[in-house]
C-alpha cells in the first residue's frame, strides 16, 4: 500500500507538471506577453518591447517558465494586472461561492443518483425505470446553460419563488443568507449531474445483478433486501466513486456557463473573462487548480476504491 | 452599440469632455429636424419627467455597474489598465470632481455650474499661455478650500507617473499635456497659469488637455507613507515617491473603505464600502459637501452584474433604483414602464465603425481601398436605416461620420446630418462597373480593365484581382454580429465574399492595428471593436492622421492631415467643421449608426432633468437626486 | 501466414468482442460463421466478417425500442436538414433587418431570427454544420484515440507509461480552455472547429481502447499470431483494432453527442462558425436574452432538434453496447 501510494503520488506530480508546462506554452504561443494589458491599446510597438525587457518578457521561454515556477514554489501565483489584485487574493474570495454550489450539488447529485440507479436496475423496464431514463436521457443531451435558462425562465420570472440572480454579497455568508437565491444555480448543476451519474449507476447495478455471486446469495435464501443491501448496493456504488473522482474539474467547469447565468462571479466567470483579456496569470492558475483537482481526485477515487472492496489489489 | 466594450479603450481615448459653444454654431441648430416625422427630434428615447418638490432626504440608491467594468482603481490618476469611463466617471468622480465639468446634461458642451471655474482660461497675448481662475465653490471634507495648490498637486504628479511609464495614466499622449508643458505656476491661491511650448488653439487645450484635470488634495496626499510629513511635490523625487505611495494604495482593493486617504473628498459622496471580489461598491453623502448640488441620498450603493439580463431582471424587480438597458432588452422597455419606471435615452457622443486595413497586401487589397470609388461602394452596402429598425429597434441615431446626427455639437457640420451614402446595391454596383470590374452577384467580381484611366480599376489593382476579404468584429455586443452579418450579405450581392471572423473586443484593438501589431496586416481587410467616445472639441487627432496612435487601419490623406493639424494649433474656430467635413467624405472606415444609452429608473427618484440626461453621457450626478414621497 | 487449424476456430468467436477476457471460455460454442470474407488469411484473431455475429448484434439492437426510436430521430434529422432545404425553400443567403425578430407567421412558419432569417431554413443548415461537425470530430477523435490506445497497451511498459500520463496531463487541462483559446485563434470555421474539437477529445477513446487492448493481447490468438512472427503493426490492425472495433463503435457514437454538446457551448460562448454558415450553437447563443424577450422560437425549435439529435446518438450508443454486450453474453 505504502508503496502504491508513493508510486503513485510521484505520477500525480509529474502530471501536475506536465500540466503546468503545457498550460505555460500554450498561453506562450498564443499570448507571448501581458504587455497590452497593462499599456493600454494604444501602447506603440516600441513601448511594449521595453515593457517586455523589464519584466523579462523576452527571454526564452524555458528561463520566463523556471521563473514562473519560482515563484509557484514560494505560494506566489503572480498579480492580475487588469483586475488590480494578486490572483491569490482573487481565488480566495471567489473560491467559497464556487465551491460551495460545486460540492452542494455533488452532494445532492449522489443523493439522488445512487438509490436512483439502483432503483432503476432493480425494477429494469418497470415504468418508473423507464420514465427516469427517459428524463436522465433528456436532461443529459440538454446544454447545461440551457436547463438554467428555463429554471429562470420559469421558477424566478414567471412564478417569482426566487430570485433570478444570487446575493450581490457574495462572501459565503452573505450568500448564505440569501440561500433561497442559491437553489437554482445548484439544482442546474444537480440535474445534469444526477442525468449522468444514475446512467453509470443503472448500468453498474445490472452488471452486478448479473454476478454469479448474487445468484449463490439468492440460493442460500436470503431475502431480497439483504442481498440488495448487503451485495448490491456496495458493489453497485464502486464505479460511483471512480465517476465522481472525474467529474470534479468537470463541474467547474459546467459552473462556468452556469455562473454567468445566476449573476455568480465566481471562478469560472473569472476563467472565462481572464481568457478575453488573455489574463495570463489567472489563466495560469485556474488551469494549474483544475489539474490538481483532477489528479487528486483520480487519486481519491482509487483509494476509496480499494477500501472499499478489498478485491482490487493495489500493487 | 459596442459601447460596453468601447468603454475600456474609451476611457483611454476620453481625455477630453468640453468644447465651448460657439454662438456662430447656432445656425446649424434647430431647422434640420424635419426629415423624421414622428422620431423625437433629437433622436431620443422616452421622458424625464420635471423635477419634483417632494424631497425625502436620506435613503440608499441602488445603482448597476456596467458589465465587465467593474471599477478597481480609485486615485484619480488611473493607469492604462484600469482606465475606463465607468471607473473615472462613475467612481472617481463621485468623490473627486474635475476642474472643469461636461458635459451640461446630455449636450457636449461645458457645465460652468459644476465645474471649479466660471469660464474658459484666459490665453495671453502670444497664444501659449492660459490662466484658469478658481471659483472658490468647492472644499475638502476636512474643511480646508480646494485650491491652486491641488491643481498643481495633480499636475506634478501626473508628470512623475508618466515619467515612471506612459502606461499610468491611461489618458497620457506622448508629446501631449504634459510633455507640452514648459511652465506652471500659482499666482496666488485662486488661480493657476500653463505655458506651452507652441500656440495651440485654446478649446482643444480646454478640450483635450485641462479637461483631464482632477484636484487632488495636496494636503493631505503629498507623503510618501501612512505617517510620513507632507513633502515639496515640486521636486521629481518627492513626486515620485508620492505617486508610488498613492498608487500603492490604490492596489489594496481591501483597502478602500478603510484608508484614510480616500475620506479626504471634494465631491458629494465618498467610499464606505468596497466588495474585491465583485468590484460593487457602496458611498454615503459627504456632509461637508459645498459644490453644486446637494446629496440628499444618504448612501448610493453601487452593484455588480455578469450579464446585462441578470441587471435587467433586478431592473424588473425594483431592486435596482436606476440603470440601463442594454439593446438585448429593448423589447421589453415596455414591462418596466408598466412598473412605473422611467426611462430614457440618447446616444452617447461618440461614434461606432468598421475601419479599412489600408496596409495588407494579400491580393492587392491595399491598392483597392486605397481607391475612394471602392470605399463608397461599400458604403451604399451599409443600410442605416435598417439597422436602426432591426437592430436596435429604433433606439439609436444615424451617423454619418465621427459626428453623428445626435448628439448635436457645435462642431456638427450641416453636411453630416444626410446620408452622403444612402443604401443601394445598384449604386453600388454602378461604380464598380464604371471603373473596369465585372460583377458577378453571388459569384467573385473581378478587376477586367486594369489602369489608371477615369473608367479603370486604378493604380495597382492588377486584371483578375478580386474584392475578397476577412472581416473581424466584436463578438459582444450582438449588435455589431447582426451589421456585419447584413453587410456580408449586401457585398455578396455585388459578389464579394467576406469572411467573417469574432474575437473579443480586446484582441481586436491590439491585433487588427497596423500600429500596435504590424505583423497581422495581411491577416484582415477590415475590422470592427465598436468605436470610440469623444472630447467636447471632437478633433480625430491620433484617429485618422497618418501615424496617429488609434489609427488602426493606418489611413493616410495629406490633406486631412493638414486640417487635423490645423483644428490642433490654429485659432479658427472653423478649423474643426472643416475637419469633420473632411473626414466624412474620405471615409477612413464605414460609420454606423450610435445607439442610445437607454436607462430606467424607479418613480420614486427624481431630480433636475439635467442629471438624468447626463447619465446617457456616463456622467453619474447623484447630488442632484433624491427620493420622493 | 498460416491458414487452417485451431486457432481459427476461436477467431470467429472474439472477432469483435468489446468486452473483458471472462467471455472467452464461453466463446467455444461459437456461431457457425461460414464464409470468411478474406479467406487467404484466416489467421488467427483477424476479422473474418462473422455475418452472423454482427446479426445478433443487430437484432438485439433491435429490440431496444429506445434504440430504435434513436436511430428514427436521427434518420428524421438527417432527411430533415439535407432533403429539407429542397422542398422547403428560403433565403439564408441575404439577410433581411426589417424583419427581425418576426414571430411566427405567414411566410415564415417558425418566424425569423435577428438577421432576419428564416428559422426554419436556419435549422436544416445549421444542423448539417452541427452533425457534420459532430460526426467528423468524433471520427478524427476516434481514430487517433483508437491507434494511441492500441500502441500503449501493446507495447507496453515505459512507452505505455509514457504515453498514458500524456492521456492524463491533456485530460486534466480544463476542455474549454484549450478550445477556447485555440478557436479564439484558428476557430470560428467548420473545419477549424472539427479539428479542434476532434484533437481536444481523443483521451477518453484511447483510454477505452488501451484496456481493451491488455485484456485482448493475453488472448491465446493474439500470442499465436506473435508465435507465428506477426509485427505489431500488423497486431494492431489485423487482431486488435477489429477486435476492439465493438467499444470503437459505441465509443464514435458517444463521442458525437458529446461533440456537438461542446460544440453548442461554444455558439453559446460566441465561437461558433459564422455567416454565411451557421450551426446550432451559434443559434442558441443569445438565448438568454431571447428568452426573456419572449422571442421562444428563436431558442426552441433550435434547442429541441439539438437535444433530440444528441439523445438519439446516446440512444444509439447505449443500445449498441448493450447489443454487442448481450450477444457476448449469448455466445
Amino acid at each position: 500500500m505504502a508503496g502504491y501510494l508513493i508510486r503513485r503520488l510521484t505520477t500525480a506530480i509529474l502530471v501536475v507538471f506536465g500540466i503546468i508546462l503545457v498550460t505555460f506554452l500554450m498561453l506562450h504561443i498564443i499570448a507571448p506577453s501581458p504587455a497590452i494589458t497593462v499599456l493600454g491599446p494604444k501602447a506603440q510597438p516600441a513601448a511594449i518591447k521595453a515593457w517586455n525587457h523589464a519584466n523579462g518578457f523576452d527571454k526564452p521561454w524555458w528561463d520566463q517558465f523556471a521563473t514562473y515556477l519560482g515563484h509557484l514554489f514560494q505560494g506566489n501565483l503572480g498579480y492580475s494586472y487588469h483586475l488590480n489584485q494578486s490572483v491569490s487574493a482573487l481565488l480566495t474570495e471567489k473560491a467559497p461561492l464556487s465551491g460551495l454550489l460545486t460540492i452542494a450539488s455533488l452532494v445532492l447529485s449522489i443523493l439522488v443518483a445512487l438509490p436512483l440507479g439502483i432503483y432503476q436496475g432493480v425494477k429494469r423496464n418497470s415504468f418508473g425505470d423507464i420514465t427516469a431514463t427517459s428524463l436522465a436521457m433528456i436532461f443529459y443531451s440538454m446544454p447545461t446553460f440551457l436547463v438554467a435558462l428555463v429554471l429562470v425562465q420559469v421558477f424566478a420570472l414567471s412564478l417569482k419563488w426566487v430570485n433570478p440572480n444570487v446575493p450581490q454579497d457574495q462572501t459565503l455568508s452573505g450568500a448564505l443568507a440569501g440561500w433561497p437565491d442559491l437553489i437554482m444555480p445548484i439544482v442546474a448543476l444537480t440535474l445534469t449531474a444526477v442525468a449522468s451519474y444514475s446512467r453509470y449507476q443503472r448500468s453498474a447495478a445490472l452488471d452486478v445483478l448479473a454476478q454469479d455471486y448474487i445468484k449463490v446469495a439468492r440460493a442460500k435464501g436470503l431475502s431480497e433486501r439483504l442481498v440488495y443491501s448487503r451485495h448490491l448496493v456496495r458493489n453497485a456504488s464502486l464505479p460511483m466513486i471512480t465517476l465522481i473522482g472525474l467529474s470534479l474539474p468537470l463541474l467547474i467547469a459546467g459552473n462556468l456557463l452556469v455562473e454567468y447565468t445566476f449573476n455568480i462571479n465566481g471562478l469560472g466567470l473569472l476563467f472565462v473573462n481572464s481568457l478575453q483579456g488573455y489574463d495570463y496569470n489567472v489563466l495560469m492558475a485556474y488551469t494549474l487548480i483544475t489539474a490538481v483537482l483532477t489528479v487528486v481526485g483520480n487519486l481519491i477515487a482509487d483509494i476509496c476504491l480499494t477500501l472499499s472492496d478489498p478485491r482490487i489489489k493495489l500493487v | 452599440m459596442s459601447r460596453r466594450n468601447l468603454r475600456v479603450l474609451q476611457a483611454a481615448a476620453l481625455v477630453a469632455t468640453g468644447a465651448l459653444a460657439l454662438s456662430a454654431c447656432g445656425s446649424s441648430g434647430g431647422s434640420n429636424n424635419n426629415t423624421k416625422p414622428n422620431a423625437a427630434a433629437d433622436y431620443s428615447y422616452g421622458t424625464i419627467p420635471a423635477a419634483s418638490s417632494n424631497v425625502v432626504p436620506g435613503g440608499t440608491l441602488h445603482i448597476a455597474e456596467d458589465i465587465g467594468a467593474q471599477p478597481n482603481w480609485i486615485m484619480p490618476l488611473t493607469p492604462a489598465a484600469n482606465s475606463s469611463v465607468y471607473d473615472q466617471y462613475q467612481f472617481q468622480y463621485l468623490s473627486w470632481r474635475s476642474l472643469f465639468w461636461s458635459p451640461k446634461g446630455s449636450t457636449p458642451d461645458w457645465d460652468y455650474s459644476r465645474s471649479m471655474t466660471d469660464g474658459k482660461p484666459t490665453v495671453s497675448a502670444d497664444g501659449k499661455t492660459f490662466t484658469i481662475k478658481l471659483n472658490g465653490k468647492y472644499t475638502w471634507s476636512d474643511g480646508q478650500k480646494v485650491t491652486s495648490k491641488d491643481v498643481l498637486f495633480w499636475y506634478y504628479e501626473y508628470k512623475a507617473a508618466v515619467k515612471e511609464s506612459p502606461a499610468n495614466m491611461g489618458n497620457y499622449t506622448v508629446g501631449q499635456f504634459p510633455d507640452n508643458v514648459t511652465a506652471v505656476s500659482a499666482p496666488d491661491d485662486q488661480t493657476v497659469t500653463f505655458t506651452f511650448n507652441q500656440v495651440l488653439n485654446p478649446d482643444w487645450v480646454l478640450g483635450t488637455e485641462f479637461s483631464q484635470i482632477v484636484p487632488m488634495p495636496a494636503h493631505a496626499w503629498a507623503k510618501s507613507s501612512d505617517n510620513g510629513s507632507m513633502l515639496d511635490y515640486t521636486q521629481p523625487a518627492n513626486a515620485k515617491a508620492i505617486y508610488d505611495y498613492l498608487s500603492a494604495a490604490s492596489k489594496k482593493l481591501d483597502t478602500y473603505q478603510t484608508n484614510p486617504l480616500w475620506q479626504v473628498v471634494d465631491g458629494p459622496y465618498k467610499i464606505s464600502m468596497y466588495n474585491t471580489s465583485t468590484g460593487a461598491a457602496n458611498f454615503v453623502a459627504n456632509k461637508n459637501y459645498t459644490g453644486e448640488g446637494k446629496p440628499n441620498i444618504a448612501e448610493i450603493d453601487e452593484l455588480a452584474y455578469t450579464s446585462p439580463t441578470a441587471e435587467f431582471n433586478d431592473l424588473q424587480s425594483g431592486k435596482l433604483d436606476f440603470g440601463y438597458v442594454k439593446s438585448d432588452n429593448y423589447p421589453q422597455l415596455g414591462k418596466l414602464k408598466t412598473n412605473g419606471y422611467n426611462v430614457y435615452g440618447l446616444p452617447s457622443f461618440g461614434f461606432n465603425f468598421s475601419y479599412f486595413n489600408f496596409k495588407n497586401t494579400t491580393g492587392g487589397w491595399d491598392k483597392a481601398v486605397a481607391q475612394l470609388y471602392i470605399r463608397q461602394a461599400f458604403a451604399h452596402l451599409q443600410d442605416e436605416d435598417a439597422e436602426i429598425k432591426g437592430v436596435f429597434k429604433g433606439l439609436a441615431a444615424p451617423a454619418y461620420g465621427p459626428l453623428g446626427v445626435a448628439p448635436k455639437s457645435p462642431y456638427t457640420p450641416e453636411s453630416a446630418l444626410t446620408n452622403p451614402f444612402p443604401f443601394s446595391v445598384d449604386t453600388a454596383k454602378q461604380l464598380l462597373t464604371s471603373h473596369g470590374w465585372t460583377v458577378v452577384p453571388n459569384g467573385t467580381t473581378t478587376c477586367t480593365s486594369p489602369g489608371t484611366a477615369a473608367n479603370q480599376c486604378g493604380a495597382g489593382i492588377t486584371k483578375g484581382q478580386n474584392l475578397d476579404f476577412t472581416l473581424f468584429y466584436t463578438s459582444t455586443p450582438k449588435s455589431v454580429g447582426q451589421m456585419m452579418t447584413a453587410f456580408a450579405a449586401n457585398l455578396k450581392q455585388i459578389g464579394v465574399n467576406v469572411t467573417l471572423k469574432t474575437d473579443t473586443f480586446n484582441n481586436i484593438v491590439t491585433n487588427e492595428s497596423v500600429v500596435s501589431t504590424p505583423k497581422n496586416n495581411n491577416n484582415w481587410g477590415m475590422a470592427d471593436f465598436g468605436g470610440f467616445t469623444e472630447s467636447i472639441y471632437p478633433s480625430t487627432i491620433n484617429l485618422f492622421n497618418t501615424g496617429g496612435s488609434y489609427n488602426q487601419g493606418g489611413f493616410s490623406d495629406p490633406t486631412l492631415d493638414k486640417l487635423i493639424n490645423n483644428s490642433m494649433v490654429s485659432p479658427d474656430s472653423n478649423a474643426l467643421k472643416n475637419e469633420i467635413t473632411a473626414v466624412d467624405a474620405d471615409l477612413p472606415g464605414l460609420f454606423q449608426p450610435n445607439e442610445d444609452r437607454v436607462y430606467a429608473w424607479s418613480p420614486k427618484l427624481s431630480g433636475s432633468t439635467d442629471s438624468f440626461a447626463a447619465a446617457t453621457q456616463f456622467m453619474l450626478n447623484p447630488e442632484d437626486w433624491y427620493f420622493t414621497k | 501466414m498460416s491458414e487452417t487449424n485451431t486457432p481459427a476456430v476461436s477467431t470467429e468467436t472474439e472477432t469483435e468482442t468489446a468486452r473483458g477476457v471472462e467471455d472467452v471460455s464461453v466463446t467455444i460454442e461459437s456461431p457457425a460463421g461460414p464464409e470468411p470474407a478474406v479467406p487467404a488469411v484466416s489467421d488467427a484473431g483477424e476479422l473474418q466478417s462473422t455475418t452472423s455475429a454482427w446479426k445478433l448484434t443487430l437484432r438485439e439492437f433491435l429490440k431496444n425500442k429506445m434504440a430504435v426510436a434513436g436511430v428514427a430521430i436521427l434518420v428524421f434529422f438527417v432527411l430533415f436538414c439535407w432533403l429539407g432545404p429542397v422542398f422547403y425553400h428560403s433565403n439564408q443567403n441575404t439577410t433581411d433587418l426589417l424583419n427581425t425578430d418576426g414571430a411566427p407567421g405567414a411566410g415564415h412558419p417558425l418566424g425569423t431570427d435577428s438577421n432576419g432569417f428564416d428559422i426554419i431554413g436556419r435549422i436544416m443548415i445549421g444542423g448539417q454544420t452541427s452533425l457534420w461537425i459532430g460526426f467528423a470530430a468524433a471520427v478524427i477523435a476516434t481514430v487517433i484515440g483508437t491507434l494511441w490506445g492500441a500502441v500503449a497497451g501493446l507495447l507496453g511498459g515505459l512507452i505505455d507509461a509514457t504515453l498514458m500520463r500524456i492521456v492524463d496531463i491533456l485530460l486534466s487541462l480544463p476542455f474549454l480552455l484549450v478550445v477556447l483559446i485555440i478557436s479564439q485563434r484558428y476557430g470560428a470555421n467548420t473545419w477549424g472547429l472539427i479539428i479542434i474539437l476532434g484533437v481536444f477529445s481523443w483521451l477518453v477513446p484511447a483510454r477505452l481502447i488501451r484496456g481493451e487492448v491488455l485484456s485482448l493481447k493475453v488472448r491465446d490468438f493474439v500470442s499465436a499470431a506473435r508465435v507465428m512472427g506477426g509485427t505489431n503493426t500488423r497486431l494492431i490492425f489485423r487482431h486488435l483494432i477489429p477486435n476492439a472495433m465493438g467499444t470503437v463503435i459505441v465509443n464514435i457514437t458517444f463521442q458525437i453527442a458529446d461533440a456537438i454538446l461542446a460544440l453548442a457551448a461554444l455558439g453559446y460562448l460566441n465561437f461558433g462558425v459564422r455567416y454565411p454558415n451557421t450551426d446550432w450553437g451559434s443559434q442558441l447563443g443569445d438565448a438568454q436574452s431571447n428568452l426573456s424577450n419572449g422571442y421562444w422560437w428563436e431558442v426552441f425549435p433550435v434547442g429541441v432538434s439539438l437535444v433530440l439529435v444528441v439523445m438519439a446518438f446516446n440512444f444509439i450508443g447505449d443500445g449498441l453496447r448493450d447489443a454487442v454486450d448481450v450477444r457476448l453474453r449469448k455466445r
